[in-house]
C-alpha cells in the first residue's frame, strides 16, 4: 500500500519536473504520428521533414538561451537579429560570392551587424529592466517596419535581386542565383528508406549548440547566468550585470543572424519586408515547450523544445487535411497551440514590473 | 528651474508631441491635402474608434496596463452581428438586439481573460498580446468549421459558403434603405462638425476653468503651464471654427453622428463618473500597489477581474459603433488590428502603462488618426513613392508603442533608483526610512 | 507675469500653427480635363498590379493618378476608406479605377459615393460576394476563374496528368469565385478521369505569413510527385504559393498549369531566376522567349502552361482607357460592352471569351468576365 502511494508521489514529481504542458504535447505529438502511420501518410517523409525543419528552425530557438539566462526573458525581439542576417546574406549576394562561399561572408556580415545591433539594443534593454518582454516585442516589430523601406530604398544592383520590373529589393530573393541554396542540406545527405536526413544541417546545428553549451561553462556564461537567476546577489558579488546582459543580447542577436541564414539556404530563398515580423514567436513557444521558463532555458531544452514543437507542426497538416477535409484546422491548431503555451509559460512567470 | 519644468513636461508628452509636430510638417511638405478632406476623414475615423480607446482606460487605472485582450471584446460583437444578420434583423431593432445579445458574451469572456491576467500577474499586457491570437484561432475554428460542420445551417444563406461549411469571408451588413444594419446608430441624426467643435471648445473652456478653481482651491501644486496651454488651443480653435461658420466654407459640409457623439460623451461620463465611486477607487488602489489593497481588505483579484469585464463589454460596444459605420463586415479580420491601434492611439495620446484618462484617449484616437490620413501624402512628398509612405506609416504605428513603453519603463526605473539612493543616504544618515513600497528588482 | 508670457508664447505658436496649416493647403482648383484615379495593390503583394499602374502613369503624365491601398489590406479597411476619401476630395478626378478591388473596397466605395455621386468605378479582379460588387461598382472585370476551373482540368489532361492537385485555404475558399472554380474544376477532372486531390495550404495572411505558406508548398510538392509520380499537375489559389511551386514542379518534372492570376509575369520569372532590365521589362514577347528556354533547360519544356497575356496589365490598360473614353464621352454611357471588349482584345492580340458573372441564378449586367486559351511553354 505505502509502495503504490510512494509510487504515485513519485511518478507525480515526475511529471511536474516534466512539465505537464510537455508531457500532454508530447503525447499528443506521438498520438498524431501514429494516426498519420496508420492513414499510410509517408511517415518516412514527414520524418526527413521535421528533421530538416528542426535544423532550419534550431539556431533562432538557439537564440532565446543566452537572452533567456540573462534575466531578459525569451528574446521576442529576435527580428533585429534576424534582420542582420538578411541584411548579410542580401549583401553577400550582392558582392557576387557564390555556393558556401557566398553563406559564410553572409556570415560573417551578419556577425557583424549583429554584434553592432545587439549592443546599442542591450543597451536599451538595460533601462527598461522589468519590461522586457513587451519593449522587445515592439522594438523587433518597429525594425522590421524600418527595414521594409530599407530593402526598397538602399541600392542594389544585381538583378536576380531586384523587383523585376522596378527598383528595390523584390520580396523573396532566390537563393539559387548564388547557387547557395540547400548547401548545408546537401552536404552528406543521405537517405533511410523514403527519409531525408540532412546531415550538413543538422550538423551546423548541432556545432552551434555545442559552442552555446560551452559558452554557458565559461566563466563569462556562469556569469550571465548568476546575473539572470538572482541579479542582486550576483551585484554584490561584484559581477557586471548590465555588461552582462549586453553579451548575452549580442550573442542572442548573433545567433538570430545566423539562424535565419542557416533557415533561407534551407529554404532555397530569402524573404524580405514583412516576412521577420512574426518569427520571434515560434522560437519562443518551441523552446518554452521544451521545458524552459522565462529565467530558465538550457541548450537541451531547445533541442527538445524545437524537435516537439515543428515535429506538431509538421504532422498535424497531413492529418488534419485528413480528418477534416474541406477545413483548415491544422492552421487553427498551430494557431492555438503555439499561442497555448507561451500563455501556459506566463502564468509560471514570478515578478517582474507592474505591467 | 522653469526650464527644468518645461523639460519635465516635454518628456511627460513626448508622445503627443512627436505626432503633432508630425501632422504639422505632413501638411506643410504635401502639396494639397483638402482641410475638408481631413476634417471629414478624422470625425468619422474619430467617432468609429474612440469607444474602442476609451475601453483601455479602465484596466489601466486597475494597473492591468495596456489591455491587448479588447480584440476579445471585439470578437463577441462580432459574433453577435453574425447571430444577427443571420436573422436578417436590421434598423433600430437590429442594432439593440446586437448590443443585447454582445453584452452577455463579452461579459462572460472577459471573466475568462480576468482569470488569465490574475494567472500571469506582472506580465499582463504579453499576455493579453498573445490570448488575442489564441482566441483569434478559436474564434477561426467556430466560424470557419463548427458553423456548419458541427451546426447545421442551410448553404444557400448569403452568409455561408456555396460549400455549406464555415461564413464568408466578407459579409454585407444590409443597406440602411433595406432595413439593414449599416449606419443603424450613425444615421439617426446628424449636425454639422463645425458646430458640435464650437460647442465642444466653449464648454471645453468652461469646464477647464472649473477643474483649475477646484485644484486651485485644494492648493496642488501642478504645473500651470498644463492649463494655459489647453485654454489657448480651445481659444484659438473657438475663433477658427467661429470664422468657418461666417464665411460658410466648404467644412459645414462635414457631419458628425449624433447619437454616436452622445454615446461617446455618455461613456466618457460613466468611466470619469466611475473612477469617482468606491469601485474607481478600488482599482485606483490595486493598480498603484497590490499588496497594500490586499492588507486594507480588498479583493485584489475579483476587482481586477471586474476591470477587465468591463473593458471586454465596452470594446464589444466599441466595435459595434465600428462595424455599423463600415457597413460591411470582414469575418475573418475585422478585429485583428483592433488591440494594436487602440493602444497605440492611447499611448499617443499621452497615457502610459500605470496612468490613463478620458483626454487621453480623445487626444490620442485625434493625433493617431491623423497620422494616419496624412502619411501617405508625406510618403508621396517625400519619398516620392507612396509606397514608401505605406511602410513609413507602418513603422511609426510599432515604434510609437515601443517608445511610449520604453519612456514610461525609463522613467518608473529612474524614479525608483532614485528612491533606492534616498533610502540609502537617509539610512546613513540616521532617519527611518518611511516608505514600505516593495521595490522590485 | 511670468505665468502670462507662457500663455502669449503658447498662443501665439498655435496661432502661426494654424496659420501655416490654413495657408498651406489650399483647394484644389477643379482641372477643365478629367482624371483617373487608379489604385492598386503595394508591390508585396503583387508586383504586376502597382507596375501597370505606373505604366499607366507614364502614358498619359496629365490624367492619371496613382494611389496604392495599405499594405495588409485585410487588416486595415478605415485606411482603404481614407484613400478612396482623399480621391474623392479632388474635383479634377472622375474616373477610379481598382486593381485589385481587394476585400474591403466595397465598404470603401460606399463612402466614396456618399460624397462623390458623379463618378464612374471599376472593379478590377474583385474577391467581395457578386450581390455587393454589383450594388458599387459600375463596371467589374474578372478573370473568369469559374470557367478556369473547368479549363485547368482539360489543359492538365492535354499536358498529360494523371492527378490534379489544388491548394487553397479556408479563407479563399469562402470567397466564391475560387470555391465554384474548385467545384468545376473537382468536377471536370473526374469527368476525365484525373484523380483530384485538394490540399489545404497554410493561408499567408494568417500567423503562419507568407513564409508559412511558402514552407509548405516546398515541401508538399515533392511529397506529392512522390506518391503520384511525375505526371502531377499542381495548382492553387493565393499569390505566395505560386513561386514556391513553379520552382519545384520544374526541378521535379511535374506539370504546371497556369498560375492563379494568370500572366507570363507571375511568378515564373523569380521562380526561374530570369533576369530582365531596361527596355525588356514589359516585353511579353520576351520573357514567353524566356520562360521557354529555362523549362527547356530543366528538361520540363511542355508540360507547362499559361495565359498569355498579363491579367494585371490587361485590365490597368482597359480600365484607365475606358475610363478615359468615358470622360470624353466617346462610349456609350457607363457600361458599354463593345468598347470595354474591344479594349482588351486589342491589347491582348488573341481572342478573349466574355461571359457576364451569375451567382444564385441572377445574371449581373455589369460584371464582365473574360479568358483566354492557354500557351504551352
Amino acid at each position: 500500500m505505502a509502495d503504490i502511494k510512494a509510487g504515485i508521489r513519485k511518478s507525480g514529481r515526475l511529471i511536474k519536473g516534466f512539465g505537464l504542458a510537455r508531457l500532454i504535447l508530447g503525447i499528443f505529438f506521438i498520438f498524431l504520428m501514429t494516426l498519420g502511420f496508420f492513414l499510410n501518410l509517408g511517415i518516412g517523409e514527414i520524418i526527413g521533414d521535421i528533421l530538416r525543419r528542426v535544423g532550419m528552425n534550431g539556431i533562432l530557438v538557439l537564440a532565446m538561451v543566452p537572452s533567456i539566462q540573462s534575466g531578459t526573458g525569451p528574446n521576442f525581439a529576435l527580428p533585429i537579429g534576424i534582420v542582420c542576417g538578411l541584411l548579410g546574406i542580401v549583401y553577400s549576394i550582392e558582392w557576387g560570392f557564390t555556393g558556401l562561399m557566398c553563406l559564410l561572408v553572409g556570415f560573417g556580415m551578419a556577425v557583424i551587424f549583429a554584434t553592432v545591433a545587439g549592443y546599442i539594443y542591450g543597451r536599451l534593454l538595460n533601462s527598461v529592466k522589468g519590461a522586457e518582454m513587451m519593449i522587445a516585442t515592439y522594438t523587433g516589430f518597429s525594425v522590421v517596419a524600418l527595414f521594409c523601406l530599407a530593402w526598397l530604398m538602399l541600392p542594389f544592383s544585381n538583378p536576380g535581386m531586384s523587383w523585376f520590373l522596378g527598383k528595390g529589393l523584390r520580396e523573396t530573393v532566390q537563393l539559387d542565383i548564388a547557387e547557395a541554396g540547400q548547401v548545408f542540406n546537401n552536404f552528406l545527405m543521405f537517405k533511410v528508406g523514403s527519409a531525408v536526413i540532412p546531415t550538413g544541417l543538422l550538423l551546423v546545428f548541432g556545432l552551434l549548440c555545442f559552442l552555446v553549451y560551452l559558452f554557458f561553462q565559461s566563466k563569462t556564461g556562469i556569469a550571465i547566468s548568476a546575473g539572470g537567476m538572482n541579479p542582486k546577489f550576483a551585484e554584490a558579488s561584484g559581477l557586471d550585470i548590465d555588461r552582462n546582459r549586453i553579451i548575452a543580447n549580442i550573442l542572442s542577436t548573433i545567433l538570430g543572424a545566423i539562424g535565419i541564414i542557416v533557415y533561407s539556404q534551407s529554404y532555397g530563398f530569402v524573404q524580405l519586408y514583412a516576412a521577420p515580423l512574426m518569427m520571434a514567436f515560434p522560437a519562443v513557444a518551441a523552446v518554452l515547450i521544451g521545458g524552459a521558463t522565462a529565467s530558465r532555458a538550457r541548450v537541451s531544452h531547445v533541442i527538445i523544445g524545437t524537435t516537439l514543437f515543428q515535429g506538431l507542426m509538421t504532422i498535424s497538416m497531413p492529418v488534419t487535411n485528413v480528418i477534416f477535409a474541406g477545413a483548415d484546422l491544422s492552421e487553427i491548431v498551430r494557431a492555438v497551440i503555439q499561442n497555448g503555451i507561451i500563455l501556459y509559460a506566463l502564468t509560471q512567470v514570478k515578478g517582474g514590473l507592474k505591467i | 528651474m522653469r526650464g527644468r519644468k518645461i523639460t519635465e513636461w516635454i518628456i511627460d508628452n513626448l508622445v503627443p508631441i512627436i505626432f503633432v509636430l508630425f501632422t504639422i510638417v505632413g501638411f506643410s511638405v504635401s502639396d494639397d491635402v483638402p482641410l475638408v478632406f481631413f476634417f471629414r476623414e478624422l470625425s468619422s475615423r474619430f467617432f468609429r474608434n474612440i469607444i474602442l480607446v476609451l475601453s483601455l482606460v479602465i484596466p489601466v487605472i486597475a494597473g492591468l496596463g495596456l489591455n491587448f485582450g479588447i480584440v476579445i471584446g471585439a470578437m463577441a460583437a462580432q459574433a453577435a452581428l453574425v447571430l444577427v444578420r443571420f436573422f436578417d434583423a436590421g434598423g433600430i431593432p437590429g442594432t439593440l438586439l446586437w448590443f443585447a445579445l454582445s453584452f452577455p458574451v463579452a461579459l462572460f469572456l472577459g471573466y475568462l481573460t480576468g482569470k488569465l491576467f490574475n494567472k500571469t500577474r506582472g506580465q499582463e499586457m504579453i499576455a493579453g498580446l498573445i490570448v488575442g491570437f489564441f482566441a483569434n484561432g478559436v474564434y477561426q475554428f467556430v466560424f470557419l468549421y463548427c458553423v456548419g460542420g458541427l451546426i447545421k445551417v442551410p448553404a444557400d444563406h448569403p452568409m455561408v459558403k456555396p460549400d455549406g461549411v464555415g461564413l464568408r469571408a466578407t459579409i454585407d451588413m444590409g443597406k440602411p434603405a433595406e432595413g439593414g444594419l449599416q449606419y443603424a446608430i450613425d444615421g439617426i441624426a446628424k449636425m454639422p462638425l463645425v458646430w458640435a467643435l464650437l460647442l465642444a471648445s466653449v464648454i471645453g473652456l468652461v469646464v477647464l476653468f472649473f477643474i483649475y478653481r477646484k485644484r486651485r482651491m485644494l492648493n496642488r501644486a501642478e504645473s500651470k503651464f498644463g492649463y494655459y496651454f489647453k485654454a489657448a488651443v480651445l481659444l484659438v480653435a473657438a475663433f477658427f471654427l467661429a470664422g468657418e461658420i461666417r464665411g460658410n466654407t466648404m467644412l459645414m459640409n462635414v457631419e458628425i453622428p449624433l447619437v454616436t457623439s452622445v454615446i461617446v460623451v455618455l461613456v466618457c461620463i460613466m468611466t470619469q463618473w466611475l473612477v469617482e465611486t468606491k469601485l474607481g477607487q478600488d482599482f485606483n488602489s490595486v493598480g498603484k500597489s497590490q499588496y497594500i489593497s490586499k492588507v486594507s481588505g480588498i479583493d485584489v483579484d475579483r476587482k481586477r477581474i471586474i476591470a477587465v469585464m468591463m473593458s471586454t463589454v465596452l470594446a464589444a460596444f466599441g466595435q459595434i459603433i465600428y462595424l455599423q459605420d463600415m457597413g460591411t463586415f470582414n469575418t475573418y479580420s475585422s478585429h485583428e488590428q483592433i488591440g494594436m491601434f487602440s493602444v497605440a492611439a492611447l499611448l499617443v495620446g499621452g497615457a502610459s502603462v500605470a496612468k490613463a484618462n478620458i483626454g487621453h484617449a480623445i487626444l490620442g484616437t485625434i493625433l493617431f488618426n491623423a497620422m494616419f490620413i496624412i502619411s501617405p501624402e508625406i510618403g508621396q512628398a517625400v519619398f516620392g513613392q507612396v509606397l514608401l509612405g505605406e511602410y513609413f506609416r507602418t513603422f511609426m504605428v510599432y515604434g510609437v508603442i515601443g517608445l511610449a513603453l520604453g519612456i514610461y519603463v525609463w522613467k518608473t526605473n529612474r524614479q525608483k533608483s532614485l528612491l533606492i539612493i534616498k533610502e540609502a543616504s537617509d539610512s546613513v544618515s540616521g532617519y527611518a526610512s518611511g516608505n514600505s513600497q516593495e521595490v522590485k528588482n | 507675469m511670468k505665468r502670462c508670457g507662457f500663455a502669449v508664447l503658447s498662443v501665439c505658436f498655435l496661432v502661426l500653427a494654424f496659420a501655416f496649416v490654413t495657408v498651406g493647403s489650399a483647394l484644389v482648383e477643379a482641372a477643365p480635363v478629367g482624371k483617373v484615379a487608379i489604385v492598386t495593390n503595394t508591390v508585396s503583394s503583387n508586383e504586376e498590379e502597382y507596375r501597370s499602374a505606373q505604366v499607366a502613369m507614364e502614358k498619359y503624365p496629365d490624367r492619371v493618378v496613382h494611389r496604392t491601398w495599405p499594405d495588409n489590406v485585410a487588416k486595415e479597411q478605415e485606411q482603404m476608406i481614407t484613400v478612396l476619401q482623399k480621391i474623392g476630395a479632388d474635383p479634377s478626378i472622375k474616373a477610379v479605377v481598382l486593381n485589385q478591388a481587394s476585400p474591403g473596397s466595397n465598404a470603401a466605395v460606399d463612402k466614396l459615393r456618399e460624397i462623390r455621386d458623379d463618378m464612374l468605378i471599376i472593379y478590377c479582379n474583385y474577391s467581395e460576394n457578386a450581390p455587393d460588387v454589383a450594388k458599387r461598382a459600375d463596371i467589374g472585370l474578372l478573370g473568369n476563374s469559374m470557367e478556369m476551373g473547368t479549363r485547368i482540368a482539360i489543359q492538365a489532361k492535354k499536358l498529360g496528368a494523371k492527378t490534379l492537385i489544388h491548394y487553397s485555404f479556408p479563407r479563399h475558399l469562402s470567397i466564391p469565385i475560387f470555391s465554384v472554380r474548385r467545384d468545376n474544376m473537382k468536377k471536370k477532372a473526374e469527368e476525365l478521369g484525373l484523380t483530384f486531390l485538394e490540399v489545404t495550404a497554410p493561408d499567408p495572411m494568417s500567423d503562419a505569413g507568407v513564409s508559412g505558406t511558402q514552407q509548405f508548398i516546398m515541401e508538399d510538392v515533392p511529397k506529392k510527385i512522390n506518391e503520384y509520380g511525375k505526371d502531377t499537375a499542381f495548382n492553387g489559389t493565393n499569390c505566395a504559393q505560386q513561386i514556391p511551386m513553379i520552382k519545384q514542379v520544374a526541378d521535379l518534372g511535374g506539370i504546371y498549369v497556369v498560375p492563379c492570376c494568370p500572366s507570363p509575369f507571375h511568378g515564373f520569372p523569380t521562380a526561374l531566376g530570369i533576369d530582365a532590365s531596361g527596355d525588356k521589362k514589359y516585353d511579353v514577347e520576351y520573357i514567353i522567349g524566356a520562360t521557354r528556354e529555362k523549362l527547356k533547360e530543366k528538361g520540363v519544356l511542355g508540360r507547362f502552361s499559361n495565359l498569355p497575356v498579363p491579367g494585371a496589365l490587361l485590365l490597368s490598360h482597359t480600365g484607365v482607357e475606358y475610363a478615359l473614353m468615358w470622360m470624353d464621352g466617346k462610349t456609350n454611357g457607363k457600361m458599354d460592352d463593345a468598347v470595354l471588349k474591344k479594349l482588351m482584345e486589342d491589347f491582348a492580340g488573341v481572342q478573349v471569351d466574355f461571359e457576364k458573372l451569375q451567382d444564385s441564378g441572377v445574371v449581373y449586367d455589369n460584371l464582365l468576365l473574360y479568358i483566354m486559351d492557354f500557351i504551352v511553354y
